[in-house]
């Protein structure tokens, strides 16, 4: 045991890296060792990230903002943020939450220039403006889309704080404490916000989707 | 059914944001009372409906078009990042190569009868192992006398007057080597002295020939290189 905490330091000198204490060496993931590859002046081993993470970030972007372009643009700042900010990444911790605390911020910051006015105000209607099904994924069937669009429209009906909440913790599965670390709150505060944005899709789910094909309930 | 509903919880209890002991007795008072039984269906069902995997509306064109954006952002601000250490470093190197050719070409021309580099005696004492301080303390001036100073191998008259001469700008690249002539020559040291491009920045190596002691610690106002 002794022995293997004097390799976790060698290792932790040799990459002049912080490594999460206790992290097994030789046990990293696939993104930690891209994580390092980066680290060691790789930046196109970058690439190989965002290949593996695109899908949480992009879902998350989308998710809490709402629309698609925005979504992008968060996305791309996301992941500028984060390879300039990788050194404050902990190899050994889970680098999927970390990316995902990085992208909550960045919405955040979307959020807080749309409620000073300098983009279009909240629009309670915006998924009215939302591409329509056909300029998706021509494969795509509709009911995929009706379940996509009717989820957007489901989580519109939330605040921007219990959207992501609810984004983090039902749609991206992250625990009640890694969401709370992501936005920055007690976990007292999200289980609270976690409860009144399941009433609302609950509400919508009974007044809405009874009468959708896309809906289940 | 006299147990209190538990609609309150049962938005947590859907998700098992619960403790266990509470997830558990609500599970009991569930499987006795239909109205809450009915609430924690529905939310049971919007819960699992929310997590339900959807579609997200980004094609792998407009998915590859991000990355490509990223990375070029991050080639562009890493090459800047290099456009900005590039000048020091390629300085540097310059500097070097230059001292390096320098010295290469004076140690040539002191083999030969012509020398334009001065040696002169330096050092009384072989325990002064102090180069120079001679004896108007000022380095500069001493060794600007060294340098003129071209008639090899003579005895050479110690300096005494080099108060009187006016301390010469050193052009960039100006080079000065000094060896004692004296009988401790063994014991004595060697000075270079590299005028860089930069008229503040003198570069001064003390280099001692044998294993007498030697203290630099500096009583010099040059910097030593
Ligand atoms: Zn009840």
């Amino acid at each position: 045991m002794e022995e293997e905490k004097k390799m976790t330091g060698a290792v932790e000198r040799i990459e002049g890296v912080i490594i999460a204490s206790g992290a097994p060496i030789g046990s990293l993931g696939r993104l930690d060792e891209m994580v390092l590859r980066v680290r060691r002046g790789d930046a196109e081993a970058f690439n190989e990230i965002m290949l593996e993470t695109e899908k949480r970030v992009l879902g998350i972007a989308y998710r809490v903002l709402g629309d698609p372009e925005q979504a992008k643009d968060a996305s791309q700042d996301a992941f500028l943020r984060a390879y300039k900010s990788l050194n404050t990444y902990r190899v050994g911790e889970s680098f999927m939450a970390w990316i995902g605390r990085v992208t909550v911020n960045v919405c955040r910051d979307y959020l807080k220039k749309r409620e000073h006015g300098a983009m279009a105000a909240a629009d309670p209607n915006f998924l009215e403006s939302m591409p329509s099904p056909d300029s998706y994924k021509a494969e795509t069937t509709i009911l995929r889309h009706q379940h996509a669009e009717l989820i957007q429209r489901a989580l519109a009906a939330l605040t921007p704080a219990e959207r992501m909440a609810l984004v983090l913790r039902d749609m991206e599965g992250f625990s009640t404490h890694e969401t709370a670390r992501a936005m920055g709150l007690k976990e007292g505060t999200i289980r609270a916000q976690i409860s009144m944005a399941r009433s609302k899709i609950k509400v919508f789910c009974q007044r809405v989707l009874r009468k959708n094909k896309g809906g289940r309930p | 059914m006299n147990a209190p509903h538990v609609t309150e919880k049962l938005a947590l209890w859907a998700g098992g944001d619960l403790p266990e002991g509470e997830m558990l007795s609500i599970k009991a008072h569930l499987d006795s009372c239909p109205a809450c039984k009915a609430e924690a269906d529905a939310y049971t069902g919007a819960t699992s409906w929310i997590q339900t995997p959807s579609e997200l509306p980004f094609s792998h064109a407009e998915r590859a078009n991000i990355r490509n954006e990223v990375m070029a952002e991050i080639r562009k601000s890493n090459k800047s990042n290099a456009r900005r250490v590039m000048p020091w470093l390629m300085a540097a190197a310059s500097i070097l190569a230059a001292m390096l050719l320098y010295s290469a070409y004076n140690d040539n021309r002191n083999t030969g009868p012509s020398a334009r580099i001065a040696q002169t005696a330096s050092h009384p004492s072989p325990q002064t192992a102090s180069p120079a301080p001679l004896q108007n303390g000022n380095y500069k001036q001493d060794y600007e006398q060294i340098h003129e100073q071209s008639a090899p191998s003579q005895a050479q008259p110690p300096i005494k007057n080099a108060a009187n001469t006016p301390a010469k700008r050193r052009a960039p690249g100006y080079y000065a080597k000094s060896q004692p002539n004296s009988p401790e020559r063994e014991s004595s040291i060697t000075r270079i002295e590299f005028q860089t491009a930069n008229p503040n920045i003198r570069i001064i190596w003390f280099v001692q020939a044998n294993s007498s002691t030697t203290d630099l610690s500096g009583d010099s106002n040059e910097q030593p290189g």
